[in-house]
């Protein structure tokens, strides 16, 4: 699955192929909002919720690593040796 | 902490308040049979199961999420299973991990292993998954009046 061919699903689509297929890296809050990342294939997508976890507001994807930068402290490097 | 009644109970500890909300929602549907009691974070939960009287009926399933403060949920899970009367009660981890050392974990201390939902719709599979962890008898009575 590419980026773009992620892009034109519907975002229940997304939010299934995240959560059969995807890779959790880390979670994080703005503001009291949850926002998840994941990998999938050769890209990220990170997903912004509204008010509570049921129901996302937006899916960001891109293939920059720059998306990990607010997840680096909590990746623990001892789950990634084994 | 919410106070248990005498319907079948599953506690549930989780230090992030959109999950319990998220599971507090989807157990609703379950309320007449089914109580949730939540805990906001392992200390609170391990402290409650330590002071668990003989008396008080045991819960038909404990879930746990993996990354709370005080003491994250393998970490309760292995006390858990130290206490005699919890030692074959069902408890699943419930967490947004997919790292296989965690399922490998939770096999080993005979625990389920599910992963949080990204949706509402997600949800309604997994409240299910979480019924099946329940003893047969408790399985029968909650989906025989639903």
């Amino acid at each position: 699955m590419t980026q773009n061919e992620f892009r034109l699903l519907p975002q229940a689509e997304q939010l299934d192929l995240l959560y059969t297929m995807g890779v959790f890296i880390g979670k994080r809050k703005q503001d009291n909002i949850s926002i998840l990342l994941f990998q999938l294939d050769s890209f990220y997508a990170e997903v912004h919720y509204q008010k509570h976890r049921c129901f996302a507001s937006y899916i960001l994807c891109s293939r920059s690593t720059d998306l990990l930068e607010p997840y680096l402290e909590q990746i623990e490097l001892e789950d990634l040796v084994y | 902490m919410t106070k248990p009644s005498s319907k079948h109970f599953v506690f549930y500890a989780d230090d992030d308040p959109d999950d319990l909300q998220l599971v507090r929602d989807s157990f609703q549907h379950y309320a007449q049979d089914v109580e949730l009691i939540t805990y906001s974070d392992g200390g609170e939960a391990l402290g409650f199961f330590m002071n668990y009287s003989d008396e008080q009926p045991l819960p038909c399933l404990i879930i746990l999420d993996i990354n709370m403060p005080v003491i994250n949920g393998k970490d309760l899970l292995v006390k858990l299973r130290q206490i005699e009367k919890f030692r074959s009660v069902p408890v699943v981890l419930f967490t947004t991990s997919t790292q296989p050392m965690d399922m490998i974990f939770a096999k080993k201390y005979n625990a389920g292993f599910v992963t949080k939902p990204l949706n509402v719709k997600q949800m309604e599979t997994i409240i299910d998954q979480f019924i099946d962890h329940c003893t047969d008898e408790v399985q029968k009575l909650i989906r025989k009046l639903h």
